[in-house]
């Protein structure tokens, strides 16, 4: 994706993303999961040779990060691990000193998770690498939505138009569910979400989705089950009573798996809360519960994301040196 | 028959040391003529004169032209406009405590470039002004200032903690010109009811900042907007609410009270009611809130957060209304310098708040220019009325006065533009913004500050 403000192509969000680029980046990643299990793995450690893959990863998340990390090193990049707690971050360094500190140092890719909305925007004006939003705050989460969605076209066919997809969870607070929205309504599927009153706020009406606060009427007919984590420290106080009600009413359990589609998909960002938002006979249902497969295609979808964009910025470098000769 | 009047409040004539500003005084004898007239309080709109003598308006009106009148300097202003020098009632500080956001003097010499001769400092600085020496600090860097006219709001609660009453006899035998507990509401009752009836005694009227905190922790207007960015968010309850409550404590206690800046249609409408039952209770709102809208923000532009924050265009349209019907009594600028690493950084992280002064008067224009509000209107909100309000003898033409007064361009066209700003904070978000009308000249006793011709 390009922008006039941002100097180099990036990832920030699904939000204004075109259909063609998600499709693009489905399609490279059939090619990665193509060559990765046979013998063109060497050529993909072509790919991405000599250049710098910088994680900058203000919030704890050992899944997300070892997981670009493998995507950026199979395609023969070097990764960098900015561990926030020792860094000078601690030290109360701005985001964007630490923007001008790390451009300096020329990566050509910056992944950043950052607890704030608007983050990686404000990063991606200032540096010249190309930005990965691995996260931001209660708004996007990009990468997530894209292996989601490729999951789920890998058992449900490439054109999602008309399937019917549930979201279930803390949608107030989740970023996931935001990607997932804007990608999977683009695509011309339906999404409905479900959660408590507490954490579904009616103005997710306005981007296409329908809204439940019936966790079992919401699954009817559902192609795709989605359950989002349930953060700790939202179980008890003002958003719900307990962990316990919660589970009653909005959990997944084999009943309430049992209205939707016979073929229905378990789908899971990770990582879970068993028996607060899944019950664990369904989170291992052998042949519906992909969670781990999504795993794997967190990995495939991420070198297909490097790749594309390691494509836009030389393309972008060729017409700049084009400019220049003319 | 019982006396069922209140007793008055205590005669605090002969005990006030609060601002005197009279040492300042250009001594020479001005005439400002061939210019239009314009003052609020008494209605007048003519072309005339008006003639400063020891920093005083001698004398003004139609009969005063350069050829009859003899003074040691003439100013010729025809097209221009003479009007009071406005009022600010709500006016953040930077010092004590915060230089770095903006001195005194730079904030009064931003007044001045604003056509803004008083100035009522909210007490919200490092530490509080909630004693007396702390407001005299203050008052005294204004006096040695020689822009702008400095006036204190005391704080309302003993480090805006609202937990305590400040001293208010005190407080108010230093200057102050009202009450006001910053940007942090009081929350309990119970000390909002004592707080209003004790203030009773020193004719002193509370300034409330109505926002209940636990709905307005948020760092942008709830909505389709917050839920679109993933940016946390504070009701439009939180000043409803409020609104409500306070004006209830008001009623019981029988106090004045001002409530601003208010942003929605609802916390105006309850305004509105308590004004039709007849309770002293005023509001104001500031150009941000009837300028510009929630969409501002557009792609986490922290120049754009502001408390309480922009609202929904239909809120926008609202406070018009009231302005127009008079529920609004009058505009401030609720003026906010903040740093460049304050407003660099994430939404969620960045200060609240813009610089307003010098954009008062051009933003608030745009009420008589684009929406048809009378002029006389407009500038009654910025001049009479605040003065009104604050207790002070401004914002009005009248023999005798000092001349604080502001020369306007009133077609002027304007585009707004931080490069423009004169402060050492831009941190505006009406860049780009087209207004009409523009302070030219302004006079604090009779010394001209600055001259923009």
């Amino acid at each position: 994706m390009f922008q006039h403000d941002i100097p180099a192509p990036f990832l920030l969000g699904t939000l204004d993303m075109q259909r063609h680029h998600a499709e693009a980046i489905f399609d490279r990643a059939e090619r990665m999961e193509r060559l990765f299990s046979g013998p063109g793995a060497a050529e993909l450690r072509e790919e991405l040779a000599g250049q710098t893959v910088v994680n900058l990863f203000y919030e704890n998340s050992t899944r997300t990060r070892t997981s670009f990390e493998i995507a950026a090193k199979r395609l023969g990049a070097m990764v960098v691990n900015m561990d926030v707690a020792t860094s000078s971050v601690e030290k109360g360094e701005t985001l964007l000193d630490t923007a001008a500190t790390l451009n300096a140092m020329q990566p050509d890719f910056l992944v950043i998770r950052h607890p704030y909305a608007g983050a990686p925007k404000l990063l991606a004006r200032k540096v010249q690498a190309s930005v990965i939003n691995g996260g931001d705050g209660t708004h996007e989460h990009p990468t997530q939505a894209l292996l989601d969605t490729y999951t789920m076209r890998k058992h449900l066919g490439k054109d999602l138009s008309n399937r019917l997809v549930v979201i279930a969870g803390d949608i107030r607070h989740s970023r996931v569910a935001r990607s997932n929205i804007w990608l999977l309504t683009r695509l011309g599927a339906r999404v409905r979400v479900v959660a408590p009153p507490t954490l579904l706020p009616g103005e997710m009406a306005q981007f296409g989705v329908e809204l439940f606060y019936d966790m079992r009427k919401a699954v009817e007919g559902a192609d795709v089950i989605m359950m989002l984590r349930l953060q700790r420290e939202r179980m008890q106080g003002v958003f719900l009573p307990s962990q316990a009600e919660y589970f009653r009413y909005f959990g997944l359990s084999d009943t309430v798996l049992e209205r939707a589609k016979p073929t229905a998909l378990v789908m899971h960002p990770g990582p879970m809360n068993r028996g607060v938002e899944i019950e664990t006979s369904v989170a291992d249902l052998e042949g519906r519960s992909v969670i781990e497969e999504q795993v794997h295609m967190g990995v495939v979808t991420r070198m297909a994301i490097f790749s594309v964009l390691a494509e836009q910025r030389r393309a972008m470098s060729e017409a700049g040196s084009q400019e220049l000769n003319a | 028959m019982t006396n069922t009047a209140a007793p008055a409040a205590i005669d605090l004539s002969e005990r006030k040391t609060g601002p005197v500003y009279t040492r300042h005084v250009n001594e020479a004898s001005i005439l400002i003529s061939d210019v239009r007239l314009i003052d609020p309080a008494s209605g007048l709109d003519e072309i005339g004169g008006l003639l400063i003598d020891q920093g005083r308006i001698r004398d003004f009106g139609p009969h005063l032209h350069q050829q009859f009148v003899h003074a040691e300097t003439v100013f010729s202003l025809k097209g221009l406009t003479l009007v009071p020098g406005m009022v600010d009632a709500r006016v953040h500080l930077g010092e004590p405590g915060d230089d770095h956001r903006e001195t005194i003097p730079e904030t009064l010499t931003l007044a001045a470039y604003g056509g803004v001769t008083s100035v009522a400092g909210l007490p919200n600085t490092s530490p509080a002004l909630d004693q007396v020496p702390n407001l005299q600090f203050a008052v005294r860097r204004a006096r040695e200032a020689k822009v702008a006219k400095l006036y204190i709001l005391g704080a309302a609660t003993k480090d805006l903690l609202g937990e305590t009453l400040t001293e208010i006899g005190g407080l108010t035998e230093a200057g102050a010109v009202g009450l006001s507990n910053g940007n942090v509401a009081i929350t309990r009752p119970d000390v909002m009811l004592r707080l209003l009836a004790y203030a009773k005694a020193f004719d002193q009227r509370l300034h409330h900042f109505p926002q209940e905190p636990s709905l307005s922790r948020g760092s942008m207007n709830k909505g389709a907007i917050a839920t679109q960015l993933g940016l946390s968010s504070s009701s439009r309850a939180a000043e409803i609410l409020m609104v409500q409550r306070d004006m209830q404590l008001a009623k019981e206690a029988g106090a004045p009270l001002h409530l601003g800046p208010l942003t929605c249609a609802d916390s105006l409408d309850l305004v509105r009611r308590a004004k039709a039952q007849g309770l002293d209770i005023t509001c104001s709102t500031a150009p941000q809130y009837f300028c510009l809208n929630e969409l501002e923000i557009g792609d986490y532009r922290t120049f754009a957060k502001l408390a309480p924050p922009l609202r929904a265009e239909s809120d926008r349209q609202a406070v018009i209304e009231a302005i127009a019907d008079g529920t609004v009594d009058i505009i401030v600028s609720d003026h906010c310098p903040q740093d460049v690493d304050a407003k660099r950084v994430p939404f969620e992280q960045a200060a609240f708040g813009m610089v307003g002064l010098e954009t008062l008067l051009p933003l608030s224009l745009t009420l008589h220019h684009a929406r048809g509000l009378p002029i006389q209107q407009v500038l009654r909100c910025l001049t009479s009325r605040p003065a009104e309000i604050l207790g002070l003898n401004a914002g009005r033409l009248q023999i005798g006065n000092a001349a604080d007064l502001a020369i306007l361009d009133l077609d002027a066209p304007v585009r707004l533009s931080n490069t423009l700003l004169r402060g050492k904070n831009k941190n505006s978000p009406l860049e780009g913004f087209p207004a009409q009308g523009k302070p030219v000249m302004t006079f604090v006793d009779g010394r001209l500050l600055f001259d923009h011709r």
